[in-house]
C-alpha cells in the first residue's frame, strides 16, 4: 500500500510504466498510487510527452555508402595480416615466440607495474570493496597480507532521524573488526544497496585523475564491477561508499547522510554500540 | 565462425550503429571512425559472440565500450561518470521536493519547440542519460538489453531513464519558455 509520501519510491517507476517493463502486481502497486497523486501523475505525464518527441523528432542518420565498402577492405586487411604473421612465424617456432613475448611482457610490463601499484594503493581498497559490498561480509580491507584476528562484531540498528530518499530510518548493518578499527555500515533499501567503508588509511595516496569536489571533500570517483565508488579521506581515515544507485545520488546521499554515519562512527569509538 | 557468417550477422546493423556513433561523437568524421572500429573489434572477438544472442546489443556495447576507450581520452567526453554534471543534479535532487510540473505547460511541447532544439537537449545531456535514452527510445531496446550493453544493473537503467528524461523535459520547457510559449 502506497502513501502519499512514498512519492518518491515510486518516482522511479514512472517511465518504467511508460515503457511497459514491469511485471503485473508492481505495475499494479504503482499505477493505483499514481491515479491517486497528482504529482506522480504529472510526471507521468512528462515522460510521455518526451518520449515520442525522442522517438519522433530525432532524426535517424544512415551510415554513408561507402563506410560498409571501406569496413569490409579493412577486415579483409585484417585477415591478410594475420596470414602473414603465420608465415613469419611458422607452427614450429610459435611456442619460442610466444614464450619469448612472455618474457618480455613480464620485463617491461608487469614488473614495472608491480613498483607503480605500491605508489598508486587506493584501487585494491576500492576493489575490496566492492567484493565486501557485494558479499555482505568484512574481510580486512586495510590490509590483506596482514589479516586481522580480531573479534568481528555485526549489529543491526536504527538511526532515529536517519532518512534517505524519502525512507525514515532505513536499516543499517555495521560489521566492526575491533583491532583494525575497520567498520562496514550498510543501507539497504528498495533492492539497492549502500556501503560505507571506514578504514585506517596510513600513508595511503589517492590515485590521480576523476577528483571531484564537494564541499571542502576531495572525493574519488571511480566504477568497479558495475558499481559506483567514492572514495574520500579525513586526516588518517578513509572512506568508501559503494553503490549500485547512480553517482549523484550517492554524492547526495554523501551531502545529507553523513552526519549520521559521523554519528555512527563517534559511537563506534566510544563503543556505544557495542557496550553490551 | 568465419568472415562470410561475421558479414552477414554484423552488417545490416550498420545504419544503427553509425545513428549511435553520431549522436555520441557528434561530427561524422569521428562517427565512421568509430564504426570501423567497432567492426574489426568486433570481428576480431567474433569466437567471443553467444550464438542466438542479440548480435545487436553485443555490437553496441562494443560501440559503446570503444567511444569510451578511445575517444574520452581525447577529451572529448568527460570521464566515466558523469561527475562534471554532478553539482547541477544535487540541486535537481534537492529540488524533488519541488518537482516540475506538467501544470505549468499549457502548449503541447511538441509544438512549442523545434526538432533541432530536440536534439541540442539531447547533445547537451550527460552521455550516460543520452545513451540509455537513445538505445530505449530511438532503438526499442528492453531495460535488460540495455542494461547488457552498459553494464549496469537494471535498477540504474531505470532510474537514469527517468531522470534523463525529466532533465531533457526541463530543458525543452526552458527553450519554449524563452520564445514565449509557456
Amino acid at each position: 500500500m502506497f502513501f502519499k509520501n512514498d512519492c518518491k519510491s515510486v518516482n522511479l517507476y514512472i517511465s518504467a510504466i511508460l515503457d511497459g517493463e514491469l511485471k503485473d502486481k508492481k505495475a499494479n502497486k504503482i499505477r493505483n498510487h499514481i491515479e491517486s497523486c497528482d504529482r506522480c501523475r504529472s510526471e507521468l505525464e512528462i515522460v510521455k510527452s518526451i518520449k515520442p518527441l525522442v522517438k519522433n523528432k530525432i532524426k535517424i542518420e544512415k551510415a554513408p555508402f561507402y563506410l560498409k565498402t571501406r569496413i569490409i577492405g579493412s577486415i579483409e586487411e585484417l585477415d591478410k595480416e594475420k596470414s602473414l604473421i603465420g608465415r613469419i612465424f611458422p607452427i614450429a617456432w610459435r611456442p619460442v615466440y610466444t614464450t619469448s613475448v612472455v618474457a618480455m611482457l613480464f620485463l617491461l610490463v608487469i614488473i614495472p607495474l608491480y613498483y607503480l601499484s605500491s605508489s598508486v594503493s587506493a584501487s585494491p581498497i576500492i576493489a575490496k570493496s566492492v567484493k565486501n559490498h557485494m558479499s555482505n561480509t568484512i574481510t580486512d580491507i586495510f590490509d590483506e597480507q596482514n589479516p586481522s584476528n580480531g573479534t568481528e562484531l555485526e549489529r543491526k540498528f536504527d538511526v532515529p532521524g536517519l532518512s534517505w530518499q524519502g525512507i525514515g530510518s532505513p536499516k543499517v548493518t555495521l560489521h566492526y573488526l575491533k583491532e583494525r578499527r575497520v567498520a562496514y555500515i550498510s543501507f539497504s533499501r528498495k533492492g539497492h544497496k549502500l556501503s560505507v567503508f571506514i578504514f585506517d588509511i596510513n600513508n595511503l595516496k589517492l590515485p590521480e585523475g576523476r577528483i571531484i569536489k564537494q564541499g571542502d571533500k576531495e572525493i574519488f570517483v571511480d566504477t568497479f564491477n558495475g558499481y559506483n565508488v567514492l572514495f574520500w579521506r579525513e586526516g588518517n581515515t578513509g572512506y568508501s561508499m559503494v553503490s549500485d544507485l547512480a553517482g549523484d545520488e550517492m554524492l547526495f546521499f554523501l551531502k545529507y547522510g553523513e552526519g549520521y554515519v559521523n554519528q555512527i562512527q563517534k559511537n563506534i569509538e566510544i563503543g556505544t554500540f557495542f557496550e553490551e | 565462425m568465419g568472415k562470410k557468417e561475421f558479414e552477414e550477422l554484423a552488417l545490416p546493423h550498420i545504419n544503427s550503429l553509425y545513428n549511435f556513433a553520431l549522436k555520441l561523437t557528434g561530427n561524422t568524421g569521428d562517427a565512421e571512425d568509430l564504426v570501423q572500429e567497432t567492426y574489426l573489434r568486433a570481428y576480431k572477438f567474433f569466437h567471443k559472440y553467444k550464438k542466438d544472442t542479440y548480435i545487436k546489443a553485443w555490437l553496441f556495447s562494443i560501440l559503446r565500450n570503444t567511444f569510451i576507450n578511445i575517444y574520452r581520452k581525447k577529451k572529448k567526453e568527460p570521464e566515466k561518470v558523469d561527475f562534471h554534471s554532478v553539482e547541477q543534479f544535487i540541486d535537481q535532487l534537492a529540488e524533488r521536493d519541488n518537482p516540475l510540473s506538467k501544470d505549468d505547460i499549457s502548449n503541447d511541447l511538441s509544438k512549442a519547440v523545434l526538432d533541432s532544439e530536440i536534439k541540442s537537449a539531447l547533445d547537451e545531456l550527460p552521455e550516460e542519460f543520452r545513451t540509455i535514452i537513445l538505445l530505449s527510445d530511438i532503438e526499442g531496446f528492453s531495460y535488460q538489453e540495455i542494461s547488457d550493453v552498459i553494464k549496469c544493473p537494471i535498477g540504474t537503467v531505470m532510474s537514469r531513464l527517468h531522470r534523463g528524461r525529466k532533465i531533457l523535459y526541463k530543458n525543452l520547457a526552458e527553450y519554449a519558455k524563452g520564445k514565449g510559449y509557456l
